[in-house]
């Protein structure tokens, strides 16, 4: 990724700015459904059954409704494996008490892991969750675009996405038959600088609100973990992890 | 940087999709929030959802038969979320009226007041005949009413509960006009983010024929453009679970392509007499429009049409941006789907069948590309392949014949990106380029009119590969084709196992056929800093396909250039450069007059403008952003059409008879009658708001062919409009 021709500062004061934890967010729902697909695919993987998988659902979101995000220790790490715990016992609590005599060792065993199960449940849950977010900053480049006139956030980094060996030209031109209207190499680049600053923030703040400690090493080490930093890394000033 | 998968795996049965029992939770907690009753609470006493009538307070039902203002009610006949609908009398003007009237429990909030009256204002915006009217919004002895056209047939919705699933071509036609009134709300800038079946108000029994449905209630509409109040932004989940768009379960701002997923849904239930996501509670279903496939409409009703799966799907993506982007494009899959042979082709100006048995005639059509215009190019580098790799003509039909063509006679989905659209002089044959999506190829395709069959051509193998103009040699079978920095001449009988390759230093924006023959113009965009040019070429056809000498026209003056066209009579060659049209002689290529585009039209700024001559070749027809400006070539005078497009012009086309022109924008093909200026009919939109780069008459002027950024060819009918003319415009 080109480092963008904005100062790094921007980013560092925007990332300044977010002081939300996961742990107070007032309507954790809207989480739930925002990584609802993650938590869909780690269902099926464990249980590899889509009607179990229903009932789990339904089973673990009438348990998040009536108890929220669970205030227990001070240090729950991240928003990520706690809603994978939690989905998890959802899972054991109910096959335990509405199959017991379908529980097989081996199943009992992939439920009982602290860890999450086999490592292709453990691959299915964090893919799925690099999707979430990815999802996320899409989104909302997608409404930017649709809100303000003239912008091509979303189409831009879309097309330089879809089609990385071409030339700026060759998008440009690409961009313009999408939209219908002219649009100069120059101007798709100035327009593609600027969008991937703000799909890096998008990720960056969705990421940031997702681990309870405020510690840059521990975004980091997320945005790794989740091999989301290679669209950050850009933008990031130097010195970043060292800030706070 | 790629992209994430958003969608999850299709066809996934489940009891949530497939309606089998499920689990109830077990008990309801002690310490449950409103919120969280408000979710864990059952279908239809949700907060969300329609209230029965009965649970309507009584002081407003009491309102039956008493005399508010100058309206009589006479009955209740529905409920909203915000209160009762009563059949009125209209004791002045005598008519029946529909009337909607705030109970007054909420009608103390005052911001729900000025829901009400936004929801008003929303609807007296729409002038449509698939929107319910609104008549009057009065606030009299202390109610606050919206008075309503008055619509009998019920909503589509009582009439699933009477018979079940619906025809999947009465679904469908409720759902085309439901989507014709959205299309003129978003067009006005509201987003109604409560679509469903409730909503959708029929004027008779579904099955007739000449029943239309209207959208009703816009009572959750917010005014969407800047300057609006956002009573229902983001944070506040509005509308009815089961027909919630994945943003608006998560409370994101929904924009119009959330109408489009609730549209999607209520098709689903339209179709199957289900919910897409049926449960015992809102989270749960909230949750499925978050993350659940859609489910098989065939397992629901065996009798869907296949095709409405794909309708279904996209609209129902769970990522806005992989859905139908505009209501425009949904309902131009819908009206494809119903129009086909044995449809129900209800409708104005719809496409219809090109007819096989009219006799091709001359259409002189004219069109042009899409002038785009990119930089300059860094590489001038010219590989030249002399003799690419021959490839026999493929029937469509057979396994590997791309099958670019849908069974809909007039209607082709391009199987990949659309390159360059042309008909043929006698109205024949036409021919179209199209890239595959992975820019790994590119086909030519030629379709015959007559009979409807195609098969391709041509195709190149080579990344981004893309056939950008063409153009019928007269009397042949002969195509000139651009591809990219190459031509190629190829036989579209077949009888040449090699194309004629020649190859341009530059990339071609257009090529010209002289009508009588033997030569040919090309519009070539230059690279790195050479001026752009127009090269003229000799070509003979016997005994051998031959290019004769290269000979460029107007040296060094062009440095826009992105059309050209011959005169019907070949004596001039129209050039379009920027918003400068240079006329040369058709056959030695000398100077003869220079246009500049006026102002008034509107300047195609780094777009480029569009010459058309008229059939007697006497006028020269030139598309400003705006309008149209003509040219005499015997005396120089100018006559200036307004065209009225809102979006530049990107193609304008002759009748064949020379007193209609065709404009076309992103906003619609226009028809105008040129001795008048006036314009004839409605504009046909057909393409779903996106560029349309060709347009060409055929069959005798009746039919109109255009091809757009949408990757979809089309035919439209045009006798009906041409007939009803008052000016007589008709062939």
């Amino acid at each position: 990724m080109k480092r963008p021709a904005a100062s790094p500062d921007e980013t560092l004061c925007r990332l300044d700015e977010i002081t939300t934890r996961w742990s107070q967010i007032k309507d954790p729902l809207q989480f739930v459904y925002r990584y609802s697909t993650a938590i869909r695919a780690y269902l099926q993987a464990l249980v590899h059954d889509p009607q179990k998988v229903e009932e789990i659902i339904q089973e673990f979101l009438v348990k998040f409704l009536q108890t929220g995000l669970v205030a227990a220790d001070s240090d729950r790490g991240r928003f990520r494996d706690y809603l994978k715990v939690a989905v998890r016992n959802a899972a054991l609590t109910f096959l335990r008490k509405k199959h017991p005599r379908q529980m097989d060792s081996e199943s009992l065993a992939r439920l009982e892991d602290p860890a999450g199960g086999p490592a292709e449940c453990e691959r299915q849950w964090r893919e799925e969750w690099r999707r979430c977010v990815l999802d996320k900053a899409w989104r909302s480049l997608d409404a930017h675009q649709q809100q303000h006139t003239d912008n091509l956030f979303y189409t831009v980094v879309r097309l330089a996405s879809d089609h990385p060996r071409e030339s700026s030209q060759q998008l440009a031109e690409r961009a313009s038959r999408q939209v219908g209207r002219p649009l100069k190499p120059a101007a798709f680049r100035k327009q593609l600088s600027r969008a991937r600053r703000m799909f890096a923030e998008e990720i960056l703040c969705e990421v940031e609100q997702t681990v309870e400690n405020d510690c840059r090493a521990d975004i980091e080490e997320e945005l790794i973990e989740l091999g989301l930093l290679e669209f950050i890394r850009g933008y990031l000033p130097d010195g970043w992890r060292q800030g706070r | 940087m790629r992209a994430a998968r958003t969608t999850p795996p299709r066809r996934r049965k489940s009891p949530v999709l497939a309606g089998q029992p499920h689990q109830v939770a077990s008990t309801r907690h002690t310490t449950m929030n409103a919120r969280t009753a408000h979710f864990l609470s059952p279908l239809g006493r949700s907060a969300m959802a329609d209230k029965p009538i009965d649970a309507v307070d009584r002081r407003s039902a009491s309102c039956v038969g008493q005399q508010v203002g100058k309206y009589a009610l006479r009955r209740v006949i529905g409920s909203g979320g915000m209160g009762l609908v009563y059949e009125a009398e209209d004791a002045v003007l005598g008519r029946s009226v529909a009337v909607k009237m705030l109970r007054d429990d909420l009608a103390a909030d005052p911001l729900l007041v000025q829901r009400f009256m936004l929801e008003a204002q929303a609807t007296a915006r729409l002038c449509h005949a698939n929107v319910v009217t609104l008549h009057d919004v009065v606030e009299t002895d202390g109610h606050v009413l919206i008075v309503m056209e008055m619509i009998r047939g019920g909503n589509a919705d009582e009439l699933l509960n009477r018979q079940g699933p619906l025809d999947w071509r009465t679904a469908t036609r409720i759902t085309v006009d439901a989507c014709r009134g959205l299309v003129a709300a978003h067009q006005a800038g509201l987003v109604h983010r409560d679509i469903k079946p409730s909503n959708i108000m029929l004027t008779s029994g579904a099955t007739d024929p000449a029943a239309t449905a209207k959208l009703a209630d816009f009572g959750l509409a917010k005014y969407h453009r800047s300057g609006g109040t956002a009573l229902t932004d983001a944070g506040t989940s509005l509308g009815t679970p089961h027909f919630m768009s994945p943003e608006q379960c998560r409370a994101e701002a929904p924009d119009h392509r959330s109408d489009v997923y609730s549209l999607g849904a209520t098709y689903f239930k339209l179709l199957t007499g289900r919910f897409p996501f049926e449960g015992e509670q809102v989270v749960q279903i909230l949750f499925a429009h978050c993350s659940a496939a859609v489910p098989e409409l065939a397992a629901l009703n065996p009798g869907v049409d296949p095709r409405c799966q794909g309708i279904v799907d996209r609209a129902m993506a769970k990522q806005p941006h992989e859905r139908f982007q505009t209501a425009g494009q949904m309902l131009v899959e819908l009206e494809a789907l119903l129009n086909r042979p044995n449809g129900d082709t209800r409708g104005n100006l719809a496409e219809t069948v090109v007819p096989g048995q009219a006799a091709p005639t001359a259409s002189a059509a004219r069109r042009k590309r899409w002038p785009l215009r990119g930089g300059l190019a860094v590489v001038v580098l010219l590989v030249v392949i002399a003799w690419s790799i021959g490839m026999p003509p493929r029937w469509a039909g057979s396994p590997d014949s791309g099958a670019d063509t849908t069974t809909d006679p007039h209607y082709i989905n391009v199987d990949g990106v659309m390159g360059t659209m042309e008909v043929r002089g006698d109205g024949a044959w036409m021919a179209w380029g199209v890239s595959d999506r992975s820019h790994a190829s590119a086909r030519l395709l030629v379709r015959d009119l007559q009979s409807g069959q195609v098969r391709v051509v041509r195709e190149e193998k080579r990344r981004y590969a893309r056939f950008a103009a063409a153009a019928f040699l007269p009397a042949s079978d002969l195509l000139v084709a651009a591809e990219r920095e190459s031509l190629r001449i190829v036989d579209t009988g077949a009888s040449l196992d090699r194309p004629l390759v020649a190859a341009i230093e530059g990339t071609v924006r257009d090529v010209a056929s002289h009508p009588g023959g033997g030569a040919i113009a090309v519009a070539v965009d230059a690279w790195a800093d050479a001026p752009d040019r127009v090269v003229m070429y000799g070509i003979s056809t016997a005994p051998e396909v031959e290019l004769g000498d290269a000979r460029s026209v107007l040296p060094g003056d062009l440095s826009d250039v992105s059309a050209v066209a011959f005169s019907p009579n070949g004596n001039y060659l129209a050039v379009a450069d920027g918003n400068l049209v240079y006329v040369v002689d058709g056959r030695a290529g000398e100077l003869q007059m220079t246009f500049e585009l006026p102002a008034s039209v509107g300047r195609q700024e780094g777009v480029g403008c569009v010459p058309a001559f008229s059939p007697d070749s006497r006028l020269l027809a030139v598309s400003g952003a705006r309008g149209i400006v003509m040219w005499s070539l015997q005396n120089g005078r100018r006559v200036e059409l307004p065209a009225g497009h809102r979006d530049p012009i990107s193609v304008i086309a002759f009748h064949p008879a020379g007193n209609v022109i065709a404009a076309a924008s992103p906003d619609g093909i226009r028809l105008w009658h040129v001795a008048s200026g006036d314009q004839l009919g409605e504009p046909l939109d057909g393409h779903g708001g996106h560029v349309i780069s060709d347009l060409a008459f055929a069959n005798e002027g009746r039919t109109l062919v255009s091809a757009g950024f949408d990757n979809a060819i089309r035919f439209w009918d045009l006798s009906p409009v041409l007939q009803e003319s008052p000016q007589g415009a008709g062939p």
